[in-house]
């Protein structure tokens, strides 16, 4: 097919898609009227033109609005769920008792510093203690509260309860912790 | 572009989470985005299973229209030809065999008479079209639905698709160039047959 073989038969293509008006058409055909083979692929093109433009539209099967509402509405669901806040009130709640179950291992901590600035030759061994059971509790807070997040979107309420045992995780690591 | 403001309201609700809001938006697309599906993936049934993974995936997505950029319909079938361009793709061979590549299709339109034996010939037409979809790639395919099934000019298949005008014409092109080496000896109504 030649360059302008090709560019006829486009300037054809485009009067099907942008003139309405028949007799513009046939105008440009009849520009081809002494090139029987681009006439002939140019009838070729409004014949396709003339099929598809004619081809019928589907409609949706009706067990498709089912189906698809069933997920949509799951999803929606989910969403809702999601955005359910833990409440505030609840983890401030959480803290203070993560705070009240720290707190005899806080104060057994000072009171071992304290003693131990009058023989400072026990702090080299208490400070590095002291210190190291304060790093495990963070590590351990900063777990819980992991896992919570990971849970949250998915289940909330399993993670509310997760923040809530905090202080009983916490109490538990401190009895461990006494007995050794 | 400008959308109906009861459609932009539907959008604004479903995207707070009103279910009937987004049932609103299903009901009034439900067949463009069916037909789009069915003329693009050729059968009725990965036709239902992408219309509803178009759906879920517009209601994800529904935060990020823009209605002065595109009408929510455009927008819309651009999502659905572009999911069914990638289905398409993932197939990778289409519905294309080296051995039916080239044979024509014959292809009759049939009148608008609601006779049963004239309902099955649309039936028959409808196939014979679809079938000559399947053998385009999903690039010219992609480009047939939205021109014909979807009437969008030029401009805004250039604008859903991000390509410029003159390679929307010429994709066009080379679609129909396709479409009429496979159309064969065909015969219209209207010429007498």
């Amino acid at each position: 097919m030649t360059d302008s073989k090709t560019q006829r038969l486009q300037r054809v293509q485009e009067a099907l898609d942008t003139l309405d008006n028949a007799e513009a058409r046939a105008a440009i055909r009849s520009d081809l009227s002494d090139e029987p083979e681009t006439l002939a692929a140019a009838d070729n093109l409004e014949r396709v033109h003339r099929i598809l433009s004619t081809a019928p539209r589907e409609r949706a099967p009706e067990r498709l609005a089912a189906k698809i509402m069933a997920r949509v509405s799951a999803i929606m669901q989910a969403q809702k769920s999601a955005d359910w806040p833990v409440p505030q009130e609840a983890i401030a709640a959480a803290m203070m008792l993560a705070n009240a179950a720290t707190l005899p291992l806080m104060t057994g901590a000072a009171w071992l510093l304290i003693h131990a600035a009058a023989q400072p030759k026990l702090l080299e061994t208490v400070l590095p203690r002291v210190v190291a059971v304060h790093l495990m509790l963070i590590e351990v807070m900063a777990e819980v509260l992991r896992q919570a997040e990971t849970v949250a979107e998915d289940d909330p309420q399993t993670a509310a309860t997760i923040l809530a045992l905090l202080p009983d995780a916490l109490r538990a690591m401190a009895d461990e912790l006494q007995e050794k | 572009m400008s959308d109906d403001p009861i459609l932009l309201e539907w959008i604004e609700r479903a995207i707070g989470g009103d279910e009937s809001a987004f049932e609103e938006i299903y009901y009034t697309y439900k067949d463009d985005v069916y037909t789009a599906c069915m003329r693009m993936l050729g059968t009725a049934q990965e036709a239902e299973d992408a219309a509803q993974d178009v759906f879920i995936r517009l209601l994800r997505v529904l935060p990020r229209y823009d209605h002065t950029r595109a009408s929510f319909r455009t927008w819309m079938l651009t999502i659905t030809t572009n999911y069914c361009y990638d289905q398409l793709r993932k197939r990778r061979g289409y519905d294309v065999s080296m051995d039916d590549e080239d044979e024509p299709v014959a292809l009759t339109l049939s009148s608008s008479d609601p006779t049963p034996e004239q309902v099955a010939l649309g039936l028959e037409f409808r196939d014979r079209v679809q079938g000559m979809l399947n053998r385009l790639s999903p690039d010219d395919r992609q480009m047939i639905v939205l021109r014909y099934w979807f009437d969008q000019g030029y401009e805004e298949i250039a604008e859903g698709m991000e390509i410029t005008i003159s390679a929307v014409k010429s994709r066009l092109f080379r679609a129909r160039q396709k479409l009429a080496d496979l159309l064969g000896d065909i015969a219209l109504p209207s010429e007498g047959v």
